[in-house]
């Protein structure tokens, strides 16, 4: 068989496994991305955040206190 | 030089008599083309082969020139004090190579101040143990809660002691000579910045040795044929000098993109700075291991890059000193959108025409041509550079894998960009190769 046929198969097969590879590599990049950033967004949201400086003011409470 | 010069002619001679044995057994093949299609796809192949030789010829060319200006003007009685910021971010795996790196530094008077950005490892307790003067270096750090690189890059700029100022990552290290080699252009008032030399230091593998070579005969000599008009369009993040008269100027760092150095840079270059490159301020990195994390480097240096260039769109078709900024955000544009959508949309082409058309032969001719004109640049970087002549013979590697995907991460990444989607910063996992 011609080498330069042979040649220009395997150059033909490793562009389009490469293509694959890099287009499969990308998706799964962004996949775990998302997946990861979907993970931290829900761990902050069940976070009840408290303020730092301020103590919370209950407006009944301190009526019930001054009687 | 003398190995290099006899074993770049050498090539260069190959690199002809290749492309005559080519040229001939093309016309042996006969090919008859009479399709139009087919026709289009030979067409289209020839330009982009002329294309991609002009474009190589003229970086070569141009880093030539640089190269036979000489590396680094004489002035080596310039030796101001200078800051050396070091941005951490849970970097308790490397920060303290680092720190060693910098404190063997040949330069008699400079800080090192590290900014810890609201790490939640160990990175402020090992960098703490450093603080305090050493002689010819002070070691401070500053710990801040998290909000990115460019607003610790800023902080350290505020708190910086000395008129010049060396930013860098917390995960690389510098070569003992490079604020040496890099201050002196500094004393060229016009000039606000110095680009610094990035190599690979973790070659473990074929992917990062390609990577290395990427850096050598990619990225440095792009840069170096930018320096020959001082007109570098990116200061690398791992290693970068300024004027902090001229960083001020420009604001300081935004971080309204994930690509600061390069939105810095062309602060710089619009408001008129020149940005010169240093191939001996050398800085070491550590290149991506893996596939997976290769594309979430590219991912945020796309997306960083196209976030700069949109950034400044206005200058695309303004300009306030001549061309020159308008010039450099043209060539963002051709490399760094236009040239990887066309490589990628050629080789599928070509694919496509090859397996339809079966004049598979010419895949293999333009395969064969572009890997010559990529050893021919190698060799010519490589040596340069005084850099590792084992790293050519990956070229055979070189276009058909390695920029291929890199091209497609960025294809994929600037679609992404365009379209609006989100994005977040993301960490790269260190290796501890420093």
């Amino acid at each position: 068989m011609d080498p330069i046929r042979i040649l220009s198969t395997v150059v033909m097969v490793a562009t389009g496994a490469t293509i694959v590879l890099a287009v499969s590599s990308y998706m799964v990049y962004r996949l775990r991305d998302l997946r990861k950033h979907k993970k931290e967004n829900a761990a902050k949201s069940e976070q009840k955040e408290e303020p730092k400086y301020f103590k919370r003011y209950y407006p009944d409470e301190n009526l019930d206190s001054e009687k | 030089m003398e190995k290099y010069s006899l074993a770049f002619s050498f090539l260069l001679i190959a690199l002809l008599a290749a492309s005559l044995f080519i040229y001939f057994t093309t016309l042996q093949m006969n090919i008859v083309v009479s399709d139009p299609l087919a026709r289009l796809a030979l067409i289209t192949l020839l330009v982009l082969l002329i294309v991609v030789a002009v474009r190589l010829l003229l970086l070569l060319w141009f880093s030539y020139l640089a190269h036979l200006e000489g590396e680094a003007p004489q002035a080596s009685d310039f030796t101001p004090g200078i800051t050396i910021l070091v941005p951490a971010y849970n970097e308790g795996l490397v920060i303290k190579e680092s720190i060693t790196s910098l404190l063997a530094l040949d330069y008699p008077n400079y800080e090192i101040l590290i900014i810890d950005d609201g790490s939640v490892d160990n990175t402020y307790a090992v960098a703490s143990q450093f603080e305090g003067d050493y002689g010819k270096a002070k070691v401070k750090v500053a710990t801040k809660e998290n909000s990115g690189k460019a607003d610790s890059l800023n902080v350290g700029i505020g708190l910086a002691e000395n008129d010049y100022i060396l930013c860098m990552d917390g995960d690389s290290t510098l070569s003992p000579d490079t604020l040496r080699k890099g201050i002196v252009h500094l004393a060229d008032r016009h000039v606000g910045a110095v680009a610094g030399n990035v190599k690979v230091i973790n070659r473990n593998g074929i992917l990062t040795r390609l990577q290395a070579l990427e850096y050598i005969e990619g990225l440095n000599v792009v840069r170096k044929a930018q320096g020959f008009f001082r007109i570098v369009n990116i200061v690398p993040g791992p290693v970068g000098i300024f004027r902090k008269s001229a960083l001020l100027d420009v604001g300081g760092y935004d971080n309204d993109t994930f690509a600061e150095d390069c939105d810095l840079t062309l602060k710089l270059i619009i408001k008129g700075w020149r940005v010169v490159y240093e191939p001996s301020a050398i800085s070491f990195t550590e290149a991506p291991e893996r596939l997976l994390d290769l594309m979430k480097q590219r991912y945020r240096w796309t997306r960083g890059i196209l976030q700069s260039i949109r950034k400044h769109r206005w200058y695309l078709f303004h300009s306030r000193n001549g061309i020159v900024s308008s010039m450099v955000l043209w060539y963002m544009v051709l490399e760094g959108l236009v040239w990887p959508v066309t490589s990628v949309a050629a080789n599928v082409f070509f694919v496509l025409v090859a397996l339809l058309y079966g004049h598979s032969s010419l895949i293999f001719v333009w395969w064969a041509q572009l890997t010559l004109l990529e050893m021919v640049v190698a060799l010519h970087t490589v040596a340069m550079e005084k850099e590792d002549l084992r790293l050519v013979p990956y070229t055979l590697f070189y276009p058909l894998f390695f920029i291929l995907i890199v091209n497609i991460s960025k294809t994929l990444s600037s679609l992404e960009e365009l379209l609006g989607l989100k994005m977040t910063w993301g960490k790269l996992e260190r290796i501890e190769r420093l």
